[in-house]
């Protein structure tokens, strides 16, 4: 009896453990995981929430338990931001918005009036303590917007996503797009002595989510060689300086991120991953394995209407007529004004010789500064003020200006078609476009635009130096450096175009900068910029963030070439923009205290600037112009007159 | 002999018919455009949806057009259907085969016209 007592009883006690092994190694942790975290950091803002409540907004004390609490909220969203920014990237602006209002213009939508997106949450709520006078509600409105908006990740719609091993990967390609462009730059933290160690605190923590997903996931697993960088990351992050501007971004980028990057998109290819995302994968091409790979995402399209057009010889030819068609005022109303007037393919297609270019008439300067052609196609909206959505259109619209080329459409494809070398060649490939019965400019303007976008191609000593770890000089990398930390150049020229184009690479950004009339900071620059195309507080003298690639060679610089020598702009800079040197502004988007750059930092990062000078190839003028049936034309000279 | 060479050509006739029939593969596509929309600008649409016919000929048909007694039938797409990042990214298929660089918003636009305001079958 007591024999099989006992033997009953060792029988349960090993059942127990057994169980309760089992129950601690849950064989699929990943979705428990990702809950387990969310109701973190839903009751972490509720703790937050309570603190805030129960707290005089007007006692330096309170305020200290305030600051030390959203911190602690920000380590739970640090946890989540792995997948919170790919799975709901809207909503996730309520969470850690960048600013109150942002209007924004999506690549899919770029049909569609610029709408208003109100941001919430943690890092406007810590920029919010630091306002002379605070409101108890408005502080609790922020934090219960994005509390409400958190619920939204534990629905259905999202949580089934989750059980799929798709969303996983292209999660971690915005999570390593970001710690190349914006995780390390203190975009979203208000506070810099907390960017690294909220970084090193999120890299360990994915390594967690990492393998739980290769617990939940053993087919399509993240394989030993990626773990094995992943952790030499990790320790490399821990290694390096906690100030931001010691940090070695170069290096952390150069032998981590970005081979951690080519291996993810080894694997989106290798698993057949396909999207569940209306949004974040919209522009990113499976295909480019480096993020300074120059087609890792798509900007424009050059080929305009020739975009099927994928035979080489017909594609020279669009190539052959685009450029003589840049070089011929043909397209012009007095037949004296080529492309070329304003975009000098010997300048980087821009003009460096004034502030603006002539206008049309030949007396007076246009209102804005010619901007290169080079790089162009990396933006989704065009113009400073962001004006076209399209080459093609931004095209037309010179063609058209009556103070640019002063001409008009009709006229302009009754001249081009005069010339039979055009009219035989546009002829032999209408059989691309069976959609269009007869020439049209939309032919013409896509020629263009292909030509010139080839020029966008090449790639820059820093490009080379991360892609195929290439030597470049040291104060180039001490000037990155800095460009991704204290410069605060980082925060909206964005890695790899340097341009206002972010990760996922769906937008273009507008930014304030207070830009002066003239270089002594009299008075604001009188453009309104963005404000002329969609009117509102937030677009006034905005302009879109263009990028520093070949900066050494496109002077002058800003909207309006104000600025005649990189010194001046980093000069801009340092001071802490229009505000920063006395101008009212009410909506700069820059910061107006100083930069406090030294004279050796200021030199490093123009070396930095002076690496991404690519390397291109320019060619020679076409030496003539196709002979028109009009005898009129046959006068007009390569490039045109002025 | 008059009479049974009449017979002949009549027959012949029927049956170069019936093969020019069978051989049409696309169906006439008619479109219905609101009353109140101006004559103008009905012509301006019915352009766009010409082009966006050719388009859809050239990018969709192959997946989507069915054929039905050798008639070629374009499906009648729910109007939400019709969004242009739904259709590039939420399809699989989509993703894959009708990137940026094989088609451009506009032209999906232009396909989205022509679906929108065919005659629904």
């Amino acid at each position: 009896m007591k024999k099989q007592f006992i033997l009953v009883l060792s029988f349960v006690l090993v059942t127990v453990v057994l169980i309760s092994f089992k129950n601690n190694s849950n064989p699929d942790p990943y979705l428990p995981n990702y809950l387990q975290k969310l109701g973190d950091f839903k009751n972490q803002q509720l703790a937050l929430i309570k603190c805030i409540e129960k707290s005089r907004v007007d006692s330096a004390k309170d305020l200290v338990e305030i600051r030390r609490q959203i911190e602690l909220a920000r380590n739970n969203l640090k946890e989540m931001d792995f997948w919170l920014r790919y799975l709901e990237p809207t909503v996730y602006k309520k969470i850690n918005g960048p600013l109150p209002v942002e209007w924004e213009t999506e690549v899919f939508e770029k049909f569609e009036k610029p709408y208003k997106r109100e941001g919430a949450g943690l890092t406007l709520a810590a920029m919010y303590l630091d306002e002379p006078v605070i409101e108890k509600d408005s502080l609790l409105h922020l934090i219960m917007t994005s509390l409400n908006a958190v619920h939204v990740f534990s629905e259905d719609s999202i949580t089934e996503g989750l059980k799929t091993y798709h969303h996983f990967f292209l999660c971690n390609r915005l999570f390593l797009l970001n710690l190349a462009a914006i995780y390390t730059t203190g975009f979203e933290c208000p506070d810099t002595a907390r960017i690294i160690p909220e970084l090193r605190l999120m890299l360990e923590d994915v390594s967690h989510t990492y393998l739980t997903f290769n617990e939940s996931f053993p087919n399509t697993i993240l394989p030993p060689d990626y773990m094995h960088l992943y952790k030499t990351a990790i320790q490399f992050a821990n290694s390096e300086p906690e100030n931001y501007s010691q940090f070695d971004h170069f290096t952390f980028i150069r032998e981590y991120v970005n081979p951690l990057f080519a291996i993810n998109q080894k694997l989106i290819n290798e698993y057949n991953v396909t999207s569940k995302s209306v949004f974040v994968d919209y522009t990113l091409n499976k295909k480019s394995f480096s993020i300074f790979n120059k087609k890792v995402y798509n900007g424009q399209n050059p080929k305009g209407i020739f975009l099927r057009v994928n035979d080489e010889e017909a594609l020279s030819e669009v190539n052959r007529v685009g450029k003589l068609l840049f070089y011929d005022p043909v397209l012009s109303g007095n037949n004296m004004r080529s492309c070329v007037s304003c975009h000098d393919p010997k300048q980087y297609f821009t003009n460096t010789a004034g502030a603006t270019s002539l206008q049309y008439n030949r007396q007076d300067f246009l209102p804005r500064n010619t901007p290169s052609l080079v790089n162009v196609e990396y933006n989704h909206l065009l113009m400073q003020d962001g004006k076209h959505i399209s080459l093609q259109n931004q095209t037309k619209a010179v063609i058209c200006n009556p103070t640019e080329l002063g001409s008009d459409e009709k006229e302009v494809v009754k001249k081009v078609l005069s010339c039979n070398e055009y009219n035989k060649v546009f002829k032999q490939l209408l059989k691309y476009t069976p959609q269009e019965k007869e020439i049209t400019l939309d032919h013409i303007v896509s020629a263009i635009t292909f030509y010139y976008s080839k020029f966008s191609h090449y790639y820059s000593p820093f490009d080379e130096a991360m892609n195929e770890s290439r030597e470049i000089e040291t104060s180039a990398k001490q000037g990155f450096n800095l460009f991704m930390s204290k410069a605060q150049c980082a925060t909206c020229h964005f890695v790899p175009q340097f341009n206002g184009v972010k990760p996922p690479f769906v937008g273009s950004e507008f930014e304030v900068l207070g830009v002066p009339a003239d270089s002594v900071f009299k008075q604001l620059s009188g453009d309104h910029g963005r404000f002329d195309v969609n009117p509102a507080a937030e677009t006034l003298n905005a302009f879109r963030t263009g990028s520093i690639r070949n900066a050494e060679h496109t002077k002058p610089y800003m909207h309006n070439g104000v600025f005649t020598s990189l010194d001046q702009v980093i000069d801009f800079y340092d001071a802490g923009g229009g505000t920063g040197r006395g101008l009212k502004i009410s909506n700069q988007t820059l910061s107006s205290d100083s930069l406090h750059l030294t004279r050796t930092e200021k030199n490093n990062l123009l070396a930095f600037i002076k690496s991404l000078n690519e390397k291109i190839g320019f060619e020679n003028p076409p030496e003539k112009l196709p002979v028109s049936k009009m005898k009129y034309l046959n006068s007009r000279k390569v490039g045109g007159e002025y | 002999m008059p009479d049974r060479m009449k017979y002949t050509v009549v027959i012949l006739f029927f049956i170069f018919y019936i093969l020019s029939e069978a051989c049409t593969t696309s169906r006439k596509i008619t479109y219905v455009f609101p009353d109140a929309m101006a004559e103008q600008i009905r012509s301006e649409y019915l352009k766009q949806c010409e082009k966006g016919r050719i388009l859809y000929d050239i990018n969709c048909a192959k997946c989507h057009t069915t054929t039905v007694n050798r008639k070629a039938i374009v499906p009648d797409f729910e109007p939400e259907k019709l969004i242009g990042y739904e259709l590039r990214v939420k399809n699989a298929e989509h993703e894959n085969n009708l990137p940026e660089t094989a088609i451009s918003s506009e032209e999906f636009g232009l396909i989205m016209t022509f679906l929108s305001y065919k005659k629904k079958n």
